[in-house]
């Protein structure tokens, strides 16, 4: 009995733990993404904590250092003004290269979307490819 | 929750991730400890600067090992895609170039050195740079910590103090696009109360450090202009005289130094010595001086 429960938490610690990093792999590779669209669809240039409060993730500290980087790539432009009580706040909107990026990324997205639907859907049982 | 626990709680969450971040480069511990300052400050604004709210920011912005993480991790993905290095080296903003692969083990392998040559143009600017900074540090500050003792001057002094944060910035970004060391990519301030806008930058030492450094670049300079800049230039005219020598001379005949073409072989040969030396000293000192940086405008 004891064996069984050991076993089902073993397994139990396996699932969340590969449940976790799935996460975290999906969550890394779309982050970019993710920000590009939401810069891309306002209507005004956001600051970091505008743009964490729309992503609606539990780690808002994380979009900054994506934020530096595609920033450092020339995917977004920035400009600091200073506000009236608060700190200076550094505001992001999409740079033309951004937009193209971008253009292109939704479409590996479409692309990795439907892919990845038809395979979980059982659409591509593999007959034609594997013997 | 008074603003005295408020401002305790932001503390207390910078010093975690401190913590966390121990034996990083001190530059992006600088940019995650201001991003974070930054994130609690401005959402606290938002939340009209209800007390309570604090707590609520904090861990939505994800606890202090989880952005640590995010920060060694992208500093990791881009040293990667930048200098195609991975581990600990990425991290800690040594050059990808600190360590000579194979195919750099020759001498002449500098000519192919593309940071050699963006070194070289940061040996360039030192110059004009560095009388600047001289001109500033002497010419505003000495005059305003002169003046200050007779309280006029103190406003000025307070300006000056605070334009060294930028000008930190500036050397900063100079620093990491030409040299290769990653320096801090954000101002590392945020000031409120007009005793954090007077008071602080004052007491700051980074700030005394950072007008330290700047007098120290006309000094240095100098000695960029003789083992750098006056090679390289001299490197180019040498290669180039059997194009220049006889344009000048047909302006100036009277002119004593006359390098006849067929002398080529030899400037071609001194010259390629020369810039190798100009682009060797470059390198070199390029790392120190960038050590010298990170020591006296972030390290403080």
């Amino acid at each position: 009995m004891n064996e069984f429960n050991s076993n089902n938490a073993q397994e139990r610690e396996t699932l969340d733990a590969l449940t976790k990093k799935f996460t975290k792999e999906l969550s890394t590779g779309t982050s970019a993404l993710v920000l590009l669209s939401i810069l891309k669809n306002a209507k005004k240039p956001l600051y970091g904590y505008q743009i964490g409060r729309l992503l609606n993730t539990d780690k808002q500290g994380a979009i900054y250092p994506v934020l530096r980087n595609m920033e450092a790539k020339g995917l977004l432009n920035s400009q600091t003004q200073i506000s009236q009580s608060g700190p200076p706040r550094k505001y992001f909107t999409i740079s033309k290269l951004g937009e193209k990026v971008l253009a292109q990324w939704l479409q590996v997205w479409d692309q990795t979307q439907q892919l990845v639907n038809q395979a979980i859907c059982g659409k591509t049982n593999g007959d034609s490819d594997v013997e | 929750m008074s603003n005295n626990q408020v401002e305790q709680q932001i503390q207390h969450y910078l010093r975690a991730l401190t913590e966390q971040l121990q034996g990083q480069d001190i530059a992006l511990v600088q940019d995650a400890l201001y991003d974070a300052e930054n994130h609690f400050r401005c959402a606290f604004e938002e939340a009209n600067s209800e007390s309570n709210a604090i707590i609520d920011i904090i861990s939505a912005y994800g606890t202090p090992e989880e952005i640590a993480k995010h920060y060694c991790d992208m500093e990791l993905t881009v040293n990667w895609a930048i200098h195609g290095i991975h581990g600990i080296h990425g991290i800690h903003g040594i050059h990808a170039n600190d360590k000579p692969s194979v195919h750099e083990t020759s001498v002449f392998s500098i000519f192919n050195d593309m940071s050699a040559y963006k070194a070289l143009i940061y040996a360039f600017i030192r110059l004009p740079l560095g009388i600047a900074y001289f001109a500033w540090t002497f010419i505003v500050g000495c005059c305003s910590l002169a003046a200050s003792l007779f309280i006029v001057g103190l406003p000025v002094l307070v300006f000056y103090i605070k334009s060294m944060h930028y000008f930190s910035l500036l050397e900063g970004r100079l620093i990491e696009n030409l040299l290769g060391i990653r320096m801090p990519r954000r101002p590392a301030n945020t000031a409120f109360s007009i005793k954090q806008k007077i008071l602080d930058p004052m007491l700051l030492k980074r700030n005394w450090s950072t007008s330290l450094y700047l007098s120290l670049q006309l000094p240095l300079a100098l000695i960029y202009l003789l083992l750098i800049v006056l090679p390289a230039i001299l490197a180019a005219c040498l290669f180039l005289s059997p194009i220049f020598d006889p344009i000048i001379h047909a302006f100036y005949p009277a002119l004593e130094i006359d390098i006849n073409w067929y002398w080529l072989p030899v400037t071609t040969l001194v010259s390629t010595a020369l810039l190798m030396l100009s682009l060797f000293f470059a390198k070199q000192l390029g790392k120190y001086n960038g050590k010298l940086a990170k020591a006296m405008l972030v390290g403080v």
